[in-house]
């Protein structure tokens, strides 16, 4: 089997993930935050360290500001439900996913919550940021935007983002679902209020994992419950990790994301950079000039980008080719990847892309044998 | 006086938290889970250490730790 569908989740994962994933089950056994037995507590050290380790791989300077989620859509939702109220207004990027568009989309039929969108230009960020600018009101109140399209790889120059939001006195969200882990991220340097993450994906934990960083003090609650502290109160702690942990945590994840971040920091993630997206350019290079392949993006005119690669084959649908693939045993993602406005504004709404996301781990013969296999599917024309 | 200095601090995080402060400054510390539930706000941990109850306290609140409760427990 050919992986390639790590924008989804990654696979695989570095060997002391699948390691620290099982010692976790078997020796770190116990709820973390609950009891006071040795066990219990040896448990809340590890959540405590991986907490130490996210807060410092992303410049978050207060470890309680590195919240754990079940998954990134969960993060962005606590972001929004948390900052917004009737009448304030969001801007976001036309390449979001619908972890963005949904919930902002139920808070404007619900809620009274206006949104609009700002154009990200691929090859130039001066109208990325003149956009943003431009579409700023009275009201705006958060700017939620993605690090890297998932499903175009383009990258959103967020610092220079983050740096126009501080002028404004708008909060900046990023969705780093797809760029951390490959491309660094810095809460202080890149004045970003929230960080939303899906630590199986770059940071090669396993599902079930996600990541909120930021002052989430300021933010209301999404969910309220046990939390091993303050239980004498019907109500919710008002210090952090607390007010927004309720419940158990997914202790054998954290843990292993806490492996997958010693992986990342030994390995480094310029190395990580350079060879995730080797493997896009070679096939970009291998199949841009075919005459009935369809590619979205000049790789060649962007500075910086998330290792995927979109594209089609003549009028086939997306999802014959991902299936024909598969036959050859190559996975690969096809449709909508949950980003229709990203499909809009590349006018593949009606049919989506095929959609190959290469890993640390991907060799050259994987991508060869996948270029060799596309290649063979334009015999058909 | 040989006095075992007990601060609750609600949360585990807050604890761990509190530890490594105090580890850093020269204190032998442990965490345990809070005994007395009828006091303040119910379950959660505290550290117990032993030395000058005071600086330690300074400590935590500098590092913006909520503090529930001190005790001290005479051993001596």
């Amino acid at each position: 089997m050919i992986y390639l569908d790590n924008s989804a989740t990654s696979y695989p994962k570095p060997k002391e993930v699948y390691e620290a994933y099982k010692n976790a089950i078997k020796y770190y056994h116990s709820n973390p935050g609950r009891g006071g037995y040795e066990n219990s507590i040896a448990t809340s050290e590890k959540i405590y360290e991986t907490r130490l380790k996210a807060a410092a791989f992303f410049g978050e300077e207060k470890e309680e500001n590195v919240i754990f989620t079940p998954s990134c859509t969960f993060a962005v939702n606590m972001v929004m439900k948390g900052v917004l109220n009737p009448g304030d207004h969001v801007l976001i990027s036309d390449l979001e996913h619908n972890a963005v568009v949904r919930v902002l989309e139920h808070l404007r039929r619900y809620n009274s919550i206006k949104y609009d969108t700002f154009s990200v230009d691929f090859y130039d960020d001066i109208k990325t940021l003149q956009s943003l600018k431009n579409a700023f009101t009275a009201q705006t109140k958060l700017v939620f935007c993605t690090h890297a399209s998932n499903v175009l790889g383009v990258c959103l120059p967020i610092r220079k983002i983050g740096m126009l939001c501080k002028q404004n006195g708008v909060i900046l969200a990023v969705d780093g679902a797809q760029s951390a882990g490959i491309i660094p991220i810095h809460m202080k340097n890149d004045h970003i209020d929230y960080l939303c993450l899906a630590p199986h994906k770059g940071l090669f934990a396993p599902m079930g994992t996600g990541m909120l960083i930021g002052d989430a003090l300021r933010l209301k609650t999404v969910i309220e419950g046990g939390t091993g502290s303050q239980s004498r109160s019907f109500l919710q702690p008002d210090y952090l990790p607390d007010k927004h942990e309720s419940g158990t945590q997914n202790t054998g994840g954290i843990i292993a994301m806490s492996a997958g971040i010693d992986w990342i920091q030994k390995t480094g993630i310029e190395k990580i950079y350079r060879a995730d997206t080797a493997h896009i350019k070679a096939l970009w290079q291998a199949l841009k000039d075919e005459a009935h392949i369809q590619t979205y993006v000049n790789i060649e005119k962007l500075h910086q980008f998330a290792p995927v690669f979109s594209f089609n084959i003549k009028n086939m649908p997306s999802e014959m080719i991902a299936q024909m693939l598969a036959k050859q045993g190559i996975c690969v993602r096809a449709g909508l990847h949950c980003a229709p406005l990203a499909h809009q504004k590349i006018g593949t709404l009606d049919r989506g892309t095929v959609r190959i996301s290469s890993s640390f781990f991907t060799t050259n013969n994987d991508i060869n044998y996948t270029i060799s296999n596309i290649k063979n599917l334009l015999l058909n024309f | 006086m040989l006095a075992e200095i007990t601060v609750k601090v609600g949360s585990i995080t807050n604890a761990q938290k509190a530890k490594r402060i105090l580890l850093k400054n020269g204190y032998s510390v442990t965490i345990k889970r809070a005994e007395q539930i009828k006091k303040g706000d119910g379950c959660g941990y505290s550290v117990v250490f032993f030395g000058d109850k005071q600086n330690a306290v300074k400590l935590l609140k500098k590092a913006g730790i909520k503090i529930i409760s001190v005790s001290t427990y005479d051993l001596s």
